[in-house]
Protein backbone atom coordinates (compact mmCIF):
# COMPACT_ATOMS: atom_id res chain seq x y z
CA UNK A 1 0.00 0.00 0.00
CA UNK A 2 1.61 3.45 -0.97
CA UNK A 3 0.29 6.51 0.43
CA UNK A 4 0.36 9.37 -1.91
CA UNK A 5 0.00 12.72 -0.88
CA UNK A 6 -1.64 15.35 -2.19
CA UNK A 7 -0.77 19.04 -1.34
CA UNK A 8 -3.52 20.64 -3.47
CA UNK A 9 -6.59 18.57 -1.72
CA UNK A 10 -5.01 18.92 1.23
CA UNK A 11 -5.11 15.51 1.77
CA UNK A 12 -3.49 11.78 1.27
CA UNK A 13 -5.24 8.84 -0.54
CA UNK A 14 -4.27 5.45 -0.96
CA UNK A 15 -2.62 4.35 -4.39
CA UNK A 16 -2.92 1.18 -5.41
CA UNK A 17 0.05 -0.69 -6.19
CA UNK A 18 0.78 -0.32 -10.05
CA UNK A 19 -1.70 2.83 -10.30
CA UNK A 20 0.68 5.05 -11.48
CA UNK A 21 0.13 8.98 -9.97
CA UNK A 22 -2.41 10.70 -11.89
CA UNK A 23 -2.40 13.80 -14.13
CA UNK A 24 -3.08 17.14 -12.05
CA UNK A 25 -4.67 20.20 -13.46
CA UNK A 26 -1.03 21.01 -13.37
CA UNK A 27 0.11 18.92 -15.67
CA UNK A 28 -2.47 18.78 -18.00
CA UNK A 29 -2.32 22.87 -18.34
CA UNK A 30 1.89 21.95 -18.40
CA UNK A 31 1.31 19.06 -20.93
CA UNK A 32 -0.83 21.81 -23.32
CA UNK A 33 1.99 24.40 -22.56
CA UNK A 34 4.32 22.08 -23.96
CA UNK A 35 2.72 21.63 -26.98
CA UNK A 36 1.80 24.98 -27.50
CA UNK A 37 5.55 25.68 -27.17
CA UNK A 38 6.56 23.09 -29.40
CA UNK A 39 4.24 24.37 -32.34
CA UNK A 40 4.95 28.40 -31.86
CA UNK A 41 9.47 26.91 -32.00
CA UNK A 42 8.24 25.00 -35.23
CA UNK A 43 6.18 28.31 -36.74
CA UNK A 44 9.20 30.39 -35.70
CA UNK A 45 11.74 27.94 -37.19
CA UNK A 46 9.53 27.86 -40.08
CA UNK A 47 9.08 32.01 -40.49
CA UNK A 48 12.72 32.05 -40.02
CA UNK A 49 13.34 29.46 -42.62
CA UNK A 50 11.34 30.95 -45.02
CA UNK A 51 12.53 34.53 -44.39
CA UNK A 52 16.23 33.44 -45.54
CA UNK A 53 15.01 30.60 -48.61
CA UNK A 54 12.43 33.08 -50.00
CA UNK A 55 15.15 35.46 -51.35
CA UNK A 56 18.20 33.42 -51.65
CA UNK A 57 15.97 31.19 -54.19
CA UNK A 58 15.09 34.25 -55.78
CA UNK A 59 18.52 34.81 -56.59
CA UNK A 60 19.36 31.30 -57.89
CA UNK A 61 16.00 31.60 -59.87
CA UNK A 62 17.69 34.31 -61.60
CA UNK A 63 20.66 33.19 -62.40
CA UNK A 64 19.42 29.85 -63.17
CA UNK A 65 17.19 31.51 -65.55
CA UNK A 66 19.51 33.13 -67.38
CA UNK A 67 21.79 30.38 -67.80
CA UNK A 68 18.81 28.35 -69.39
CA UNK A 69 17.85 30.66 -71.54
CA UNK A 70 21.34 31.61 -73.15
CA UNK A 71 21.63 27.73 -73.46
CA UNK A 72 17.85 27.18 -75.12
CA UNK A 73 18.95 30.19 -77.66
CA UNK A 74 21.61 27.79 -78.43
CA UNK A 75 20.37 24.11 -78.48
CA UNK A 76 19.09 23.94 -82.05
CA UNK A 77 22.23 25.18 -83.97
CA UNK A 78 24.49 22.78 -81.91
CA UNK A 79 26.02 20.43 -83.80
CA UNK A 80 27.12 16.80 -81.81
CA UNK A 81 29.93 16.93 -80.86
CA UNK A 82 31.57 13.85 -81.21
CA UNK A 83 33.41 13.45 -77.58
CA UNK A 84 30.16 12.96 -76.48
CA UNK A 85 28.41 10.71 -78.85
CA UNK A 86 27.87 8.29 -75.73
CA UNK A 87 25.82 10.78 -73.82
CA UNK A 88 24.85 13.90 -76.01
CA UNK A 89 22.97 15.39 -73.28
CA UNK A 90 26.11 16.29 -71.80
CA UNK A 91 26.91 19.20 -74.40
CA UNK A 92 23.85 20.81 -73.47
CA UNK A 93 24.59 20.22 -70.12
CA UNK A 94 27.98 21.55 -70.04
CA UNK A 95 26.80 25.00 -71.84
CA UNK A 96 24.41 25.36 -69.30
CA UNK A 97 26.88 24.97 -66.65
CA UNK A 98 29.01 27.39 -68.63
CA UNK A 99 26.45 29.78 -68.80
CA UNK A 100 25.95 29.22 -64.82
CA UNK A 101 29.41 30.22 -64.27
CA UNK A 102 29.25 33.17 -65.79
CA UNK A 103 26.50 34.46 -64.10
CA UNK A 104 27.52 33.86 -60.72
CA UNK A 105 27.95 37.24 -58.86
CA UNK A 106 32.28 37.41 -58.75
CA UNK A 107 34.19 38.90 -55.96
CA UNK A 108 33.39 42.38 -57.48
CA UNK A 109 30.51 42.65 -55.47
CA UNK A 110 32.36 43.38 -52.50
CA UNK A 111 35.01 46.11 -54.08
CA UNK B 1 29.33 37.98 -63.26
CA UNK B 2 31.63 40.60 -64.12
CA UNK B 3 29.75 42.67 -67.19
CA UNK B 4 28.35 44.46 -64.47
CA UNK B 5 30.47 47.08 -62.72
CA UNK B 6 28.78 46.13 -59.29
CA UNK B 7 27.71 48.67 -56.67
CA UNK B 8 27.28 46.92 -54.22
CA UNK B 9 30.10 46.56 -51.30
CA UNK B 10 29.71 43.20 -49.56
CA UNK B 11 32.83 42.29 -47.28
CA UNK B 12 34.81 39.35 -48.41
CA UNK B 13 32.88 37.36 -45.98
CA UNK B 14 29.51 38.26 -46.62
CA UNK B 15 30.63 37.50 -50.10
CA UNK B 16 31.69 34.30 -49.69
CA UNK B 17 28.93 33.22 -47.77
CA UNK B 18 26.44 34.61 -50.31
CA UNK B 19 28.36 32.58 -53.38
CA UNK B 20 28.73 28.73 -50.82
CA UNK B 21 24.79 29.52 -50.44
CA UNK B 22 24.24 30.03 -54.60
CA UNK B 23 26.89 26.71 -55.16
CA UNK B 24 24.59 24.89 -52.69
CA UNK B 25 21.51 25.59 -54.07
CA UNK B 26 22.57 25.47 -57.94
CA UNK B 27 24.91 22.23 -57.97
CA UNK B 28 22.82 19.07 -56.43
CA UNK B 29 19.07 20.35 -58.12
CA UNK B 30 21.13 20.67 -61.38
CA UNK B 31 22.97 17.25 -61.26
CA UNK B 32 19.67 16.08 -60.17
CA UNK B 33 17.89 17.34 -63.42
CA UNK B 34 20.69 16.05 -66.07
CA UNK B 35 22.81 13.32 -64.13
CA UNK B 36 19.55 11.72 -62.33
CA UNK B 37 19.91 8.36 -63.71
CA UNK B 38 23.64 8.08 -63.19
CA UNK B 39 24.50 5.67 -60.76
CA UNK B 40 27.36 7.97 -58.80
CA UNK B 41 27.07 11.75 -58.99
CA UNK B 42 29.58 12.88 -56.29
CA UNK B 43 32.32 13.33 -58.93
CA UNK B 44 30.11 15.59 -61.44
CA UNK B 45 28.74 17.30 -58.02
CA UNK B 46 32.15 18.29 -57.07
CA UNK B 47 33.22 18.49 -60.86
CA UNK B 48 30.45 21.25 -60.91
CA UNK B 49 30.65 22.82 -57.89
CA UNK B 50 34.50 23.29 -58.58
CA UNK B 51 33.85 24.84 -61.76
CA UNK B 52 31.29 27.21 -60.71
CA UNK B 53 33.49 28.25 -57.09
CA UNK B 54 36.02 28.80 -59.87
CA UNK B 55 34.14 31.15 -61.71
CA UNK B 56 35.62 34.59 -60.17
CA UNK B 57 39.28 33.34 -61.65
CA UNK B 58 37.91 31.96 -65.37
CA UNK B 59 35.48 35.69 -65.98
CA UNK B 60 35.98 37.84 -62.73
CA UNK B 61 39.65 38.56 -63.55
CA UNK B 62 38.60 38.16 -67.34
CA UNK B 63 37.23 41.59 -66.80
CA UNK B 64 35.68 43.80 -69.82
CA UNK B 65 36.85 40.25 -72.00
CA UNK B 66 35.00 38.09 -70.08
CA UNK B 67 31.97 37.69 -72.68
CA UNK B 68 35.17 36.75 -74.80
CA UNK B 69 36.46 34.07 -72.46
CA UNK B 70 32.55 32.69 -72.20
CA UNK B 71 32.35 32.19 -76.06
CA UNK B 72 35.52 30.56 -76.21
CA UNK B 73 34.55 27.94 -73.74
CA UNK B 74 31.28 27.35 -75.12
CA UNK B 75 32.68 26.90 -78.63
CA UNK B 76 34.92 23.96 -77.15
CA UNK B 77 31.61 21.96 -76.49
CA UNK B 78 30.32 22.70 -79.95
CA UNK B 79 30.86 19.81 -82.78
CA UNK B 80 34.62 19.53 -83.94
CA UNK B 81 33.32 18.96 -87.71
CA UNK B 82 31.12 22.24 -87.77
CA UNK B 83 32.15 24.86 -90.56
CA UNK B 84 33.47 28.29 -89.92
CA UNK B 85 30.11 29.55 -90.84
CA UNK B 86 28.37 27.37 -88.28
CA UNK B 87 31.07 28.49 -85.64
CA UNK B 88 30.24 32.11 -86.52
CA UNK B 89 26.59 31.59 -86.49
CA UNK B 90 27.02 29.96 -82.68
CA UNK B 91 29.23 32.84 -81.77
CA UNK B 92 26.26 35.70 -82.76
CA UNK B 93 23.65 33.58 -80.90
CA UNK B 94 25.61 33.49 -77.70
CA UNK B 95 25.76 37.35 -78.11
CA UNK B 96 22.39 37.38 -78.99
CA UNK B 97 21.20 35.13 -75.74
CA UNK B 98 23.69 36.68 -73.73
CA UNK B 99 22.28 40.16 -74.82
CA UNK B 100 18.41 38.94 -73.97
CA UNK B 101 19.66 37.52 -70.47
CA UNK B 102 21.67 40.60 -69.40
CA UNK B 103 18.67 42.75 -70.48
CA UNK B 104 16.09 40.50 -68.48
CA UNK B 105 18.49 40.70 -65.53
CA UNK B 106 19.40 44.31 -65.28
CA UNK B 107 21.74 44.80 -62.95
CA UNK B 108 20.09 47.11 -60.05
CA UNK B 109 17.57 44.20 -59.87
CA UNK B 110 20.89 41.70 -59.70
CA UNK B 111 22.37 44.01 -57.17
CA UNK B 112 18.96 44.33 -55.34
CA UNK B 113 19.05 40.43 -55.21
CA UNK B 114 22.34 39.76 -54.30
CA UNK B 115 21.91 42.83 -51.14
CA UNK B 116 17.92 41.39 -50.16
CA UNK B 117 20.18 37.45 -49.80
CA UNK B 118 23.35 38.50 -48.53
CA UNK B 119 21.11 40.69 -45.85
CA UNK B 120 18.30 37.60 -45.39
CA UNK B 121 21.36 35.35 -44.43
CA UNK B 122 23.07 37.48 -42.40
CA UNK B 123 19.78 38.00 -39.97
CA UNK B 124 19.27 34.15 -40.37
CA UNK B 125 22.86 33.80 -38.73
CA UNK B 126 22.59 36.14 -36.04
CA UNK B 127 21.66 33.92 -33.43
CA UNK B 128 24.80 31.37 -35.00
CA UNK B 129 22.31 29.36 -37.02
CA UNK B 130 23.98 28.74 -39.99
CA UNK B 131 22.09 28.40 -43.48
CA UNK B 132 24.95 26.18 -45.05
CA UNK B 133 24.47 23.95 -42.21
CA UNK B 134 20.83 24.03 -42.99
CA UNK B 135 20.99 23.31 -46.73
CA UNK B 136 23.51 20.79 -46.61
CA UNK B 137 21.11 18.43 -43.82
CA UNK B 138 17.98 19.06 -46.45
CA UNK B 139 20.27 17.92 -49.69
CA UNK B 140 21.96 14.77 -47.22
Amino acid sequence: MLIDDDPEAGASRVRAEGEGYPMRWRSWRGADRSAETAKELIHGATRKADAVIQPTSALVMEIVSAGWGCTQTLKSHLRPSKEMVTHPELQQAYIFFEFLSFFIPDERVCL
Amino acid sequence: MSVFAFKLKLSPQQYLRIKEVILLMIVTPQVETFFGNWPDKTEISDQLHKSLESADATFGEAGDKSWETLTANILKFEGSQSSDVEMAAVRDLITTGLGKALADLHPDKFERLIKTASTAIETYERDGSSLLELLRQYQG
